[in-house]
């Protein structure tokens, strides 16, 4: 049995190494986002809940950068929620992180006790349509990051260089996938999780189930505007880049949404 | 008796309580080792940027890194007679893997430190079901659970 090397002229040395090792694994390059003890230490030292509960919905807000970290076990919910609690003066500032970090919990508490619902629809779509009307397919535009809507585009080329998405431009992009451009949650999952770095099939598969509606009461769509407050000049949000974008909720929900109308 | 502690993607810092379980602190000579499995990671849809995390986060760890299929090489280490150690996960695939190794070998699996305690499990179709039910042990430190682990 082979022990594999652990010491490397260089980083570009691992990667070649990596690719070498494992040549089917997607992607070209690896991502700028080091999984070293100083970038971890790093990330713990900058831990501002308060500040997280404010600003978290931002692009640019003071979210913690941990989930390749937390994913692969580097760092523990307990010690993250415990460093938390030590930063703030009342615990109630630190609730909101805290109950972000539940969510993980609760994901792999999901997948433990349904780990069928991790490929298969939860419960059926209330969207008007039947899973049947969804393609299988990934189409090429989307794994090429050439939608012609340039927030999209954004956002896609983001996932496939570096591999992290803050969590509303995770959203914001499967929403696309699923309701504009109506595939099945399993493409569009399937994609980030050859592309993240935090990935994990309980947080992923379960959390395009929330967005597509097969594991909650309705599908979560988004319009220009929203992304316009939260993006700030993080991606392209220009109405004339990104016209199917840009309408209200009323009309969007009207447009991806028709039978759904007719039903109601 | 060959104890060897399986340190599998979900699990890679060295102070998981797996690193003090009874069974690998009184075994002189264990061997730790992360199994490099192009069919797990295939199964589990990782990509290069995913794989090259995961290598880089093992140069720091006490574990030797082996290519080979896990279930193997685990039967391979761990001999006729040896003991497998690993952490708890809910991944559905070693999951399947740690049933498979259970029926050869002396399997134990080591939970990480909890995060919240439930009196039972709470219902899970909804996420706000389970955090009105963890909440009050979540924002407590330790989970406001005794500390069974050394830190
Ligand atoms: C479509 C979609 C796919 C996702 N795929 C993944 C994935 O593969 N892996 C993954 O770890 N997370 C995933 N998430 C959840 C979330 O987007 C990321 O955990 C978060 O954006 C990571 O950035 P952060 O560490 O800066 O998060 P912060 O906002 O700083 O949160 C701190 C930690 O809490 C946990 N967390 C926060 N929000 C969530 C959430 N909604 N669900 C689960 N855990 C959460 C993470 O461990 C995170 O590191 C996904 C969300 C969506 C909507």
């Amino acid at each position: 049995m082979d022990i594999l090397p652990k010491s490397f002229a260089d980083r570009q040395a691992l990667v070649d190494h990596v690719k070498a090792l494992s040549p089917q694994a997607k992607g070209d390059a690896a991502s700028p986002i080091e999984a070293t003890q100083a970038n971890l230490a790093k990330r713990l030292d900058a831990l501002d809940p308060a500040a997280y509960g404010r600003s978290r919905n931002f692009i640019n807000g003071k979210v913690t950068g941990l989930s390749p970290f937390i994913r692969h076990g580097m760092v523990s919910l307990n010690q993250v929620r415990n460093l938390a609690l030590d930063r703030v003066a009342r615990k109630s500032d630190a609730e909101k992180l805290i109950q972000e970090l539940a969510w993980r919990e609760f994901w792999q508490l999901v997948r433990r006790d349904h780990p069928d619902w991790i490929w298969r629809d939860a419960e059926p779509y209330k969207t008007g349509f039947s899973s049947r009307d969804y393609a299988d397919a990934l189409p090429q535009d989307i794994a090429a990051g050439q939608t012609g809507v340039a927030a999209i585009d954004d956002i896609i080329a983001m996932l496939t260089t570096t591999g992290y998405l803050h969590n509303h431009l995770r959203m914001y992009l499967a929403s696309y996938v699923v309701h504009w451009r109506r595939v099945k949650w399993q493409a569009g999952a399937r994609f980030m999780l050859n592309h993240l770095i935090d990935a994990d099939a309980a947080s992923n598969n379960l959390s395009w189930q929330w967005i597509a509606s097969t594991y909650s009461q309705k599908p979560y769509i988004f319009n220009l505007e929203n992304m316009q407050k939260y993006c700030g000049d993080a991606i392209n949000t220009q109405a004339q880049d990104n016209q199917a974008l840009d309408a209200s909720y009323e009309v969007l929900t009207a447009r991806l949404f028709p039978q759904q109308r007719e039903m109601a | 008796m060959a104890t060897i502690l399986w340190v599998h993607d979900g699990a890679l810092r060295a102070d998981h309580p797996m690193f003090d379980a009874e069974t690998v602190k009184s075994s002189r000579d264990y061997k730790a080792v992360f199994i490099w499995d192009n069919d797990y990671f295939n199964k589990a849809e990782m990509g290069l940027k995913q794989l090259v995390f995961i290598y880089e986060a093992l140069l720091d760890m006490p574990v030797d890194i082996v290519q080979g299929s896990m279930v193997e090489v685990l039967r391979q280490c761990a001999g006729t007679d040896g003991t497998i150690v690993t952490a708890a996960t809910s991944d559905i695939t070693l999951t399947q893997m740690m049933a498979a190794l259970n029926t050869s070998h002396r399997l134990q699996v080591v939970a990480d430190e909890p995060f919240a305690h439930l009196d039972k499990t709470p219902d899970l179709r909804r996420f706000f079901r389970y955090w009105n039910k963890a909440k009050s042990s979540a924002m407590q430190h330790h989970g406001g659970m005794p500390i069974l682990w050394t830190e």
